[in-house]
Formats: structure tokens, sequence, C-alpha cells
């Protein structure tokens, strides 16, 4: 076989495992979301590409990700996502991602539509941190692009993909300071 | 056949892969001690409340193994379970465990409005219970399938359609594939060890991390952008339109 060939095979095989992996975390985090009363938002779906000849860029996905609601926070819809790169700027982002974070459509206000790169907004924090400490979105990103989507705040963290070894640290990293982070904003605004 | 999918001569698209599974892998523990992977196994199965009805069974339990057997028992609708397990402890504990095993799909049948249970989960309890009585049995049906946590809407929709035939809900309790993969992952066995390999295969796992990525080498592969047609001379056309 072409040795090239052989590599490329063994680029694809481990990119398809990646993927596998990928989504056995996420649906992890699906289960141990919904014992905490967070339903997924947006059913199966966990990727947005493109699948046009002339979008190559747009093939591969730039994030796979989960959306949650909750019957008890109408106005809060939660996201946990794995960022795999950064498709404007490369160099931003020397490792994947697990991010979570959540938009908050104020108080008496329910969740109507929402977009998908949402999952993505921890790259848009000026202050670039992969610390695994929740803060709110860059407040001139958030002016020029979640304000007009009547969104009236908005939070992420991140930690790096590779430092979620199993369930154990993808409850302490993600899942309970998502939901804490959440509670807590949530009775302040009340 | 275990040998057959880890050499990739089947594909996870064979249709009767659910059956191929229940196959290889009550196939093989029919050939091990209970102790080795039956009983640790069946030790994880939990019921609605988190309990662990068969942990703890005795290592020198006899076990006998049917394999999709029929039952039609009196004023049930039929039914054909994957597995039907009898293990007699020592101390006189007899249970009989039905085994409804799944891989993708999900229950076959769903409750109707008859007065006798037609729900997969409902009309096997509905067979089993009779069946255990008659033979002296403690009855139990354990819900096999792929899924990461308690299908807690399938056991309850069979639940209910029980407890409208018979006032009564069933035994049931849950168990995964996936449980299997942490059981024999480390195992020296070989034919554990080929278990794990078959679990890793189907990607029937819990999450445990990422795998190691190999390092790739630079691929010195490109598309030629410029492509160079090879069509000779064309010669000139000799025809015009007369106006």
């Amino acid at each position: 076989m072409n040795e090239n060939g052989e590599n490329t095979n063994n680029l694809i095989k481990q990119m398809a495992r990646l993927y596998a992996e990928i989504s056995l975390l996420l649906r992890t985090a699906d289960k141990m979301m919904l014992d905490k009363d967070w339903e997924p938002a947006a059913g199966n779906t966990a990727l947005q590409g493109s699948r046009n000849i002339d979008a190559p860029n747009y093939w591969i996905p730039q994030d796979v990700f989960r959306f949650y609601s909750n019957n008890n926070h109408e106005q809060i819809l939660a996201y946990i996502a794995v960022t795999i790169f950064h498709r404007d700027n490369e160099s931003k982002l020397e490792e994947p991602l697990l991010t979570c974070g959540w938009l908050d459509y104020g108080n008496g206000n329910k969740l109507a539509t929402w977009d998908y790169w949402y999952a993505h907004i921890h790259l848009y924090q000026k202050k670039f941190e992969i610390d695994g400490k929740m803060r709110p979105i860059d407040a001139a990103f958030f002016e020029k692009e979640l304000r007009k989507k009547n969104i009236h705040s908005a939070y992420s963290l991140a930690v790096p993909l590779m430092d979620i070894t199993g369930t154990g640290s993808l409850d302490t990293k993600i899942i309970k300071p998502l939901i804490a982070e959440v509670e807590s904003s949530n009775e302040s605004n009340i | 056949m275990l040998m057959a999918f880890l050499n990739g001569k089947l594909s996870l698209r064979q249709t009767n892969m659910e059956d191929m599974l229940t196959s290889n892998v009550f196939g093989l523990m029919r050939y091990l001690p209970p102790s080795k992977l039956l009983l640790p196994f069946l030790a994880l199965a939990v019921d609605s409340d988190g309990r662990h009805l068969l942990s703890g069974l005795d290592e020198t339990s006899e076990v006998s193994y049917d394999f999709w057997p029929t039952y039609k028992e009196a004023r049930c609708n039929s039914c054909e379970p994957d597995v039907v397990l009898k293990i007699d402890e020592p101390n006189g504990r007899r249970i009989i465990l039905l085994i409804e095993a799944k891989y993708l799909s999900g229950k076959s049948s769903e409750a109707d409005e008859n007065t006798r249970p037609n729900d997969q989960l409902a009309r096997e309890w509905d067979n089993l219970q009779p069946i255990a009585v008659r033979e002296g049995h403690e009855p139990i049906l354990l819900y096999l399938t792929a899924g990461l946590s308690f299908p807690s809407e399938d056991i309850s929709a069979s639940q209910k359609e029980l407890i409208k035939a018979q006032k009564s809900s069933g035994i049931m309790c849950w168990l995964s594939w996936r449980h299997l993969y942490a059981i024999t992952k480390d195992s020296e066995h070989a034919r554990l060890k080929d278990l794990s390999c078959l679990m890793d295969k189907m990607q029937l796992t819990f999450f445990s991390g990422f795998s190691q990525v190999q390092n790739v080498p630079p691929i010195n592969w490109q598309f030629k952008k410029n492509f160079e047609w090879e069509m000779g001379n064309i010669p000139n056309l000799r025809w015009s339109f007369e106006r």
C-alpha cells in the first residue's frame, strides 16, 4: 500500500474513534443533565456544518454540542460542547476544549429560537481562559452579537478536553459547576 | 462467530446483530465458571430504585441456559425471550431469570387495548410468573440494553400495563452491555480479552477518557490544481451554415 494512503487511512480511523468518544462523552453528559431535570433542547442534533462542495472548511464540524432546557428555569438555555478547532483563528486554540455555559433570556421569557453557534461563545471571550471558571461573555461581543437576539446575559467556561478522563471529571469540572452557577444566577435574578 | 466479528468478517449492519451479540456473550458465559463473568455481570443489574437484585449470588451456584425459548402460558400472549437462566444457589434460593436483550432496537411490541399484556416486557413477565410458580423459582426479568442509563420510560410503560392487567407490577431490572467492557478489559483470560475487544469494537463502553492519539506522519499528497488534458491536435472544422 502507498505510504501516504496508509497514513491517511490511519488519520481517518483516529478521527472516527475521536468522534465516537466525543459522542459517548456527550451522551453521558445528557444523562447526567437529565438526572438534574435538564432535558436536551434540540433532540439528537449535535453538529452543524456544510455539504456544499465549495465549503470544505465547513465539512468538519468545529464543535459538537448539546443544548438543554429545564421547566424550572424557562428563560435559560444551557449547553455543553466539545470545541474541536477554531475555524476562524487556528492559532487561538491549541487543543480541543470542553465548554459549557448558558444564555439567559430574562425573567418571564421563554426560549424561542437560538443558533447553534452559541455552543462556542467561549471562543469570543476577550480574555480567553481555559481554567474551568465560569465568566460572563465579553461585554463588547455580547452587545454586538447577543443583545439583538433578546439574550439578557451569557456565561461560559472551558477546560482542555483531554482533562476529562471519565464520568468523575465530567461531573466535577462541567456538570456540577454549570448547574450550580445557573441556579445561583437564577436565584439572584428573582 | 466472535472471531468472525473481531476479524472484520461481519459488519455492524448485520440485521441480526442483536442475536449475534446475545449468542457471543451468553454462549461464552455458558462455558466459563459463573464466577468468571456471569455473576459479576448480573451483580451490576439495577431495578428502578437502584437496588442490585442479583448481587451476592453464590459463586458455586448451578446455572442452566436456555436460548430463545418460546413461552405460551394459558391466557397469555406468547413470547420468545433471548435467554432464560435458572440459577440454583446452594442455600436453596432458586431464580429464574428471563433476559430480554436489545442492541439498537427498542421493545418489539407496545401496550394495546386487549386485556392480556401485549407490551413485550409485560408479556414476558406475564408468561414467566406461572412458570416460576410451577417450578418453585423466584422470577426476575432482566432488560439488557446498549443504553447508558436506566430505561425508565420502557420499564414504566411495561409496569403500567401489568398493573392494568394484573393489578401488580413485575420484578424488573436493567443492565447494559456496556458493563461487560469494564468487567473484562483488564482480564488475563484469553476469552474474556476477546469479549472485551468485541465490546470495544461495537462501541459498547462507558466513557472513560480519550484514547491515546498516534502520531500520524505528514501526508505528502496534493491534488494538482491545473488539469492538463492531452487532447492532441484538433483539425479545423470545415463546416458553415449557409444563410
